[in-house]
């Protein structure tokens, strides 16, 4: 069935790394040309255009100029902003944005919760599929009114069982079950749940083919030889499938040489899909094994947020220990000078940020993925790479690839035209504290373009020798976006494509 | 008392007599000043402005927290037909 793709034009900004004009050593002679022709079309839209701007000059309306070689507002379609910053890294594109008011939301559920709270309940159990023992600490979500996000949860005791305040039978549109590690998180839809039902969840095989597996097989133990990776993150367990270079805790008052995980497990889950190195099914293999894994602890211990402070000194650690690639799979603040700084200065040392667009569903891509000069990834999913019955069937969403229908952006993904590309987010097994877990998120998918981006760059001597400096940053950024391959997507969902 | 990062975006690493003006403020605690061109500083956010607006090359922002991105479905509201 023919497809068709709605396409507009939107505002953008286009200006150099650093500053409004572009000057050096903070900018190229490219990209000073390049802002010295937009202006000159401006100027004189009769005139011929610069010969290397003529075909840009078809796609672009030069709406206005600060300087002849400083900021340009233009219009033109996303795509072709796309393909503007892939030939020019060292431009900044901004989609211009319009800022509003907060309006304090209304608070109009507080005596609702509190005829929650005397509410008769429903008590179930969660149990291991491979040995009826009980699950503990799981979440359980059940929601009668999905759209609405209306239900109750709780988390299972020692005997795998947990009260959820829902009255007596009732209708469950869809029931998530998230287990801390070692299983598959389950879904059930369009149940009636009664005390005493009982729950399966599948315990995680490591030969199983996961997203990562599929689209990445046959990974050799020295891909990414050569390469470092930084990891700012909640820091990074010790595993038999993971070997730790070295990092820093930035943490304001906690011990600087702790670099392990903070107990949550994410920073882990991301090292090994960058770096694992075991081989299924004993271990889990990441996409770069050869690299080297440093890890930058920025959350401290227990803590689910982490001071924009503690990530830009993160940032600035792991370009002074010469990280090529800093994996930041975390965000959804204000922007802050601090963040953008960093991620300023290290692209100005030849290192490069890869950061996650965030989980807030379809909505613009948070910061710092947001800024301009970070490398924003969004979560690939791919139907048929976990269990029919687990949670990731409720990310299903449209769009799906023009180039394999089993392929879609999951539901949970930011999206914008900030997306430098996609990679697998979606029922992604790694390494977690004590053993293995299966997570979803942007969070997932960064790592996977990161350790991808490590295994391709390892082969690009030329780049990996240039001074460490602009001019290496941007040529790791040009040679990784134009290695890209489009799924048919769309540049919002899924910018240059996968990089394969 | 509010929390604000001071940056120096200039070249090379921030200038002792600019930290040591920071250090002096009234009213101003520097909490850490490990890093070689950044602080984490409590202290009105009038005297930080004030003091870094002759400072070139520095920069100043709140300190805020950023969360892990977290895909897990969540309930916000009760139902609305729960029987007690």
């Amino acid at each position: 069935m023919a497809r068709t793709t709605k396409r507009a034009v939107q505002q953008f900004v286009v200006l150099p790394t650093r500053g409004l004009k572009a000057r050096a050593p903070n900018s190229s002679p490219a990209v000073a040309n390049v802002l010295l022709g937009l202006h000159q079309m401006l100027a004189a839209p009769a005139a011929a255009p610069p010969p290397e701007l003529r075909a840009l000059a078809k796609k672009v309306r030069i709406l206005d100029s600060i300087h002849e070689d400083g900021a340009k507002l233009v219009e033109m379609f996303p795509e072709d902003a796309s393909a503007l910053r892939a030939a020019n890294p060292g431009l900044r594109i901004v989609p211009v944005v319009y800022y509003y008011t907060a309006v304090a939301p209304r608070h109009a559920v507080a005596a609702a919760v509190a005829k929650a709270k005397a509410a008769k309940a429903i008590k179930i159990q969660v149990l291991s599929s491979a040995n009826q023992s009980p699950i503990a600490g799981a979440t359980v979500v059940a929601f009668t009114d999905f759209a609405n996000k209306a239900g109750a949860q709780g988390v299972t005791d020692a005997n795998g069982q947990v009260s959820l305040a829902l009255g007596t039978a009732k209708k469950i549109e869809r029931l998530y079950i998230y287990a801390e590690c070692g299983f598959w998180n389950g879904l059930r839809q369009n149940i009636t749940l009664k005390t005493g039902a009982k729950f399966q969840l599948r315990k995680i095989d490591l030969g199983f083919t996961d997203e990562l597996k599929f689209l990445y097989a046959n990974v050799a133990l020295a891909d990414g030889t050569g390469v470092t990776v930084g990891v700012v993150d909640t820091g990074i367990a010790n595993h038999p499938d993971l070997t730790i270079a070295g990092g820093q805790n930035t943490v304001v008052g906690e011990d600087p040489s702790d670099f392990g995980d903070n107990g949550e497990g994410h920073g882990t889950h991301v090292g090994g899909i960058i770096a694992g190195h075991g081989t299924p099914p004993a271990g889990m293999r990441g996409m770069a094994p050869g690299a080297n894994l440093r890890s930058y602890r920025v959350f401290g211990k227990g803590a689910k947020g982490a001071s924009n402070f503690a990530i830009a000194k993160g940032v600035d650690a792991a370009v002074q220990d010469q990280c090529d690639l800093i994996n930041m799979s975390l965000g959804g603040g204000a922007p802050d000078e601090a963040t953008k700084s960093a991620i300023a200065d290290a692209r100005a040392a030849g290192s490069l940020a890869i950061v996650a667009a965030g989980n807030d569903g379809r909505q613009p891509v948070s910061f710092p993925a947001s800024d301009p000069l970070s490398i924003a990834v969004s979560a690939l999913g791919r139907k048929g790479t976990y269990p029919a019955d687990a949670v990731e069937v409720g990310d299903e969403m449209a769009p799906f690839a023009a180039s394999d229908p089993k392929d879609f952006i999951a539901a949970f993904s930011n999206v914008g035209p900030e997306i430098a590309f996609t990679g697998p987010g979606l029922g992604i097994i790694s390494t977690f504290p004590g053993g293995y877990a299966v997570l979803d998120g942007t969070s997932m998918a960064c790592p996977a373009v990161t350790g991808v981006a490590a295994r391709l760059l390892a082969a690009q001597k030329q780049i990996l020798a240039m001074p460490r400096d602009s001019a290496r940053s941007d040529a790791i950024a040009q040679f990784l976006l134009q290695a890209a391959k489009s799924l048919g997507l769309g540049v919002t969902f899924e910018g240059r494509g996968l990089l394969s | 008392m509010p929390r604000f990062i001071l940056r120096f975006r200039g070249n090379g690493p921030a200038q002792e007599a600019d930290v040591n003006r920071i250090r002096a403020l009234p009213e101003a605690r520097v909490i850490d000043a490990s890093s070689p061109r950044m602080m984490l500083v409590e202290a009105p956010e009038e005297h930080l402005r004030n003091a870094i607006s002759d400072m070139p090359g520095w920069v100043m922002s709140p300190e805020q927290t950023i969360q892990l991105p977290d895909p897990r479905q969540k309930v916000l509201h009760p139902p609305e037909d729960t029987e007690s």
